[in-house]
């Protein structure tokens, strides 16, 4: 006889002997035993989790002449006839090549027999959202009103791709992955069935490969089973392919070492066994995604057990942030390598670079050099800004809900010197101010909108702005926007001016520190602050405050009845 | 509810000899046909009584031919699905010659006569045949409208209004399959699986059998049985973000990713981030949950009240650049600038950094 496939010869055969899905054993079976199954069926999920099997299981059920409370006796002629495929009444329809409306009609005027021999129809429409728009629709008809004695079991991967009308006509079940435990039981059991020797290491590594697929698994089981008793997890990395994974280890180590010459001499060794530099940083890429899923959210890698030991190191010494910002030197050397002529300086570069900038900052910035496409590429503004995110404030850096610094000495001594000229002259070329940073960058000009300049004092250019707006403030220490203000101050005035946000009580408690005939806070305030705020303000108690900002602020006068 | 009305009907065996159905709860007008046909099957199991017609492309002559034929052995039941003739504005359709586009000028007087016959039809029905309109719209001040209701009955199915009537209509689902469920679980199923009262009926029917002999239908069960809807998921997500419990986050993101298509997936996180955003900045000016509804555009009420609430966990300052970091990444996954998945993952670790911070 030909040789079965593992996964075909171990496929269930009844509920008890599936593999996870628990959820959706109590259901059928109950609604076995009190009769009522549902006229259509919906089963999704990822690819080898049972879907077709319990859809086979069910059939055999529902048509079985010597049912054993819910499960088929696999005996009896329908079920061996369902087991062979034989079966007249359990149609198992491929929609992925019967998409079209032709086939459903087809389908729908045949639905209407009665059964032949079993006392149920089945239709078993496999990948059915492969089916054409208006044959769902045609489907749906039979669904709305299915003759007795017929039972659809759609099953599909991709569930998200079938209409809403339909699935509020079907009950819909979701498979789920199988825990890697459960497959690696199985695969033992389907082992010390067949008598073969296989270590228990190699059996992880498969499950934990397979991903929640049971079929993977026992395809990875099938292929090992082909060598020599014993079999260890060696034969399995050969299998899958997993030799790259000890080798990223390898680089990984160099990275954190921060050994120039070892990661080179890694790649050296890596080309010379004939591998692709791109392979190379990919792999290196997923490897360091694995630890950043576990540093970030404690995923177990899906490794084999050493390699994960040692990723788990890795990973804990090298930390999050060293992890971010590695994959993001991949990410955009991966998008280089795409078209660089010589791929493998492209990749010492990016090797290099991982290392430099672990301890030393951006390379780009302080070298003042930059790679091919990586002045303007998106990829490059985006890894500054990851690396922008990730810094840790600095202590200048103003708080973004909390109270605002107080303002140092430095800004009282500038205050003093203020330039009165200056000062009207910049409100003079505000407007022209705000139109240049409009074509610089409008984001920027929407927010510059609700500030107003108050003063110029030395180099420092006080830009005030009302209390609630402490949002827009920190706007402006954000270099990307105030760099942008400045030199379009520089262009209008022609003197370079450092911008410095306050809010205005900010702005009023400053110039209330030294007194000056310059400053006008009680103009400022009366420009951006109305009677309402002016009263907050005067509110110390932080109860209030509490209160205003959980219920809003309303001015009301309470009078006393005589 | 309409679907009681009917029952009654059926029970009373007084049915209209027109009825019109219209409203957006297509599942349950489904429903109430079943009933329709079954009780005109039981008195003819043929079936031969039962004629439908559809929408497009209906000739009204035919409609009221058929209706005025009598049934050899019981009563007729003709149906016309998704009647056309309520999808046009009150001023084109009642034949204001001024307005009419000259273009349309055929069709619509074409319509105008169908709609001439069908008033003159409810003038005078055939006692023995019940006439079904079923449409997704009416308008109340067209003749037709009122012709329909002085000659049969006039139903709408629409969906529950507010929070309390969906958790009411679920519990009498419940009850209807001899179970219980409290407000608060029946709440949870809600949100977990949608406001769609079929989704919500083949859900019912999976934790019924699910729990077997036992009572009252319980919280875990819903986790173990029912399909989260992606917004549940993705909510799930955003809830783990902001609670800082990235494992929880990545998991669901994984969830959300492996059923929808990435950008899509991206696209949902921008728009949340953006209500909230809305919302927050708006509980801080005091203003109300009908404003910020006004302003989101949002129109279901419990998702207004749902983004006002979650608002209040972030400050307006995060969320901002929760938002720049989107667009960093989106630049970056419409650049193919590497693996979408990873991209959303580092997106989604460094917003659980900050929420962290």
């Amino acid at each position: 006889m030909a040789y079965l496939a593992l996964y075909r010869e171990w496929r269930p055969k009844t509920f008890r002997e599936m593999v996870g899905q628990d959820h959706v054993r109590t259901i059928l079976v109950n609604a076995l035993r009190q009769n009522k199954v549902a006229h259509a069926y919906l089963f999704s999920g990822p690819r080898g989790t049972g879907k077709t099997t319990t859809a086979k299981i069910l059939a055999k059920a529902l048509n079985c002449e010597a049912r054993e409370d819910a499960e088929p006796c696999n005996k009896c002629a329908s079920c061996r006839e369902i087991d062979q495929g034989l079966a007249l009444d359990v149609l198992e329809i491929d929609a992925a090549s019967n998409r079209g409306i032709d086939e459903i009609r087809n389908l729908r005027d045949r639905v209407k027999l009665a059964p032949s021999g079993g006392k149920y129809k089945v239709y078993i429409i496999d990948e059915v959202h492969m089916l054409t728009p208006e044959a769902f629709n045609a489907l749906l008809k039979t669904l709305e009103e299915p003759p007795a004695n017929v039972v659809f079991i759609l099953a599909t991967t991709e569930a998200h791709k079938v209409p809403l009308t339909i699935l509020s006509r079907v009950q819909r079940f979701e498979f789920h992955r199988i825990s890697a435990p459960d497959i690696a039981l199985r695969l033992k059991e389907v082992c010390l069935a067949l008598g073969r020797e296989v270590e228990e290491k190699a059996l992880q590594v498969i499950a934990l490969k397979a991903e929640g697929g049971l079929r993977d698994a026992l395809s990875v089981l099938d292929q090992c089973l082909l060598q020599e008793d014993p079999i260890r997890a060696e034969h399995v990395y050969q299998i899958i392919g997993m030799v790259g994974e000890s080798y990223s280890a390898d680089l990984t180590d160099a990275l954190l070492e921060e050994d120039y010459g070892l990661a080179l001499a890694k790649l050296e060794e890596g080309v010379a066994l004939g591998r692709d530099p791109r392979q190379i940083i990919k792999d290196l890429q997923d490897y360091l995604r694995q630890g950043l899923l576990y540093t970030a959210g404690g995923q177990k890698p899906l490794l084999s057990p050493e390699i994960s030991s040692r990723l788990i190191a890795q990973s804990e010494r090298a930390g999050l942030k060293k992890l971010l910002s590695w994959i993001n030197i991949l990410l955009k050397g991966e998008n280089e390598l795409r078209f660089a002529a010589n791929a493998r300086l492209a990749a010492e570069m990016i090797l290099i670079q991982a290392i430099y900038e672990q301890d030393k900052g951006p390379l780009l910035d302080q070298a003042g050099i930059s790679l091919p496409g990586q002045t303007f590429s998106p990829k490059a503004r985006e890894g500054k800004a990851h690396l922008l995110a990730e810094r840790k404030p600095k202590p200048s850096d103003v708080k973004p809900d909390g109270p605002p610094a107080k303002p140092g000495v430095k800004r009282e001594e500038a205050l003093k010197s203020s330039d009165s000229d200056l000062t009207s002259l910049l409100k003079a070329k505000w407007p022209e101010i705000l139109e240049g940073v409009k074509k610089g960058k409008k984001s920027t000009h929407a927010f510059l909108l609700e500030g107003t300049p108050a003063q110029v004092a030395g180099e420092l250019l006080y830009l005030v702005f009302k209390d609630q707006y402490s949002f827009h403030r920190d706007k402006f220490t954000q270099p990307e926007n105030k760099d942008i203000v400045e030199k379009v101050i520089e262009r209008c005035l022609g003197k370079k001016l450092k911008l410095t946000p306050l809010l205005n009580k900010e702005f009023k408690e400053l110039a209330a520190n030294f007194n000056s005939g310059d400053v006008e806070p009680e103009k400022a305030s009366a420009e951006n602050g109305d009677l309402l705020n002016t009263k907050l303000r005067e509110c110390e108690d932080s109860c209030v405050q509490q209160a205003v900002e959980l219920f809003g602020a309303e001015l009301v006068e309470v009078k006393e009845e005589t | 509810m309409s679907l009681e009305i009917i029952k009654k009907d059926l029970a009373s065996n007084q049915i209209p000899p027109v009825y019109l159905w219209y409203g957006e709860d297509r599942y349950s007008i489904a429903e109430a046909l079943k009933l329709l046909k079954d009780y005109i099957r039981a008195e003819d199991p043929s079936g031969s009584g039962i004629e439908v017609f559809s929408g497009e492309g209906l000739v009204a002559a035919k409609v009221i031919e058929a209706a005025y034929t009598s049934s050899f052995f019981a009563r007729r039941l003709v149906i016309v699905d998704d009647l056309p003739y309520f999808k046009k504005d009150k001023a084109q359709a009642d034949g204001n010659e001024e307005e009419e586009p000259e273009a349309d000028s055929a069709s619509t007087g074409k319509e105008n006569e169908d709609v001439e016959a069908f008033l003159a039809y409810c003038e005078n029905p055939n006692p023995a045949t019940c006439l079904l309109l079923i449409s997704e719209k009416v308008n109340k001040g067209r003749k037709l409208y009122k012709a329909i209701a002085k000659a049969g009955k006039v139903l709408q199915f629409s969906y529950p209004d507010t929070h309390s009537e969906w958790i009411k209509w679920i519990q009498k689902e419940v009850e209807s399959r001899g179970k219980k469920v409290n407000s608060r679980t029946a709440s949870f199923l809600l949100e977990w699986a949608g406001h769609h009262t079929g989704i919500l009926n083949r859900e019912l029917d999976k934790l019924v059998l699910y729990i077997g002999a036992r009572q009252e239908i319980r919280q875990e069960d819903i986790e173990a049985v029912c399909v989260p809807l992606i917004e549940t998921t993705i909510f799930t997500m955003l809830d783990a973000i902001a609670a800082g419990k990235t494992g929880v986050a990545l998991q669901k993101l994984k969830e959300v990713l492996s059923q929808e298509y990435h950008l899509k997936v991206y696209a949902m996180i921008v728009r949340q981030i953006r209500l909230l955003l809305a919302a927050s900045i708006l509980r801080r000016r005091g203003e109300t949950v009908e404003e910020f509804m006004k302003v989101a555009g949002i129109k279901k009420i419990f998702e207004g009240n749902k983004i006002y609430r979650q608002a209040a966990h972030f400050a307006p300052q995060n969320l901002a650049e929760a938002l720049e970091d989107c667009l960093e990444t989106e630049i970056a996954l419409k650049n193919s600038g590497g693996n979408p998945h990873l991209l959303l993952e580092m997106m989604v670790i460094r917003f659980c950094q900050k929420s962290s911070l």
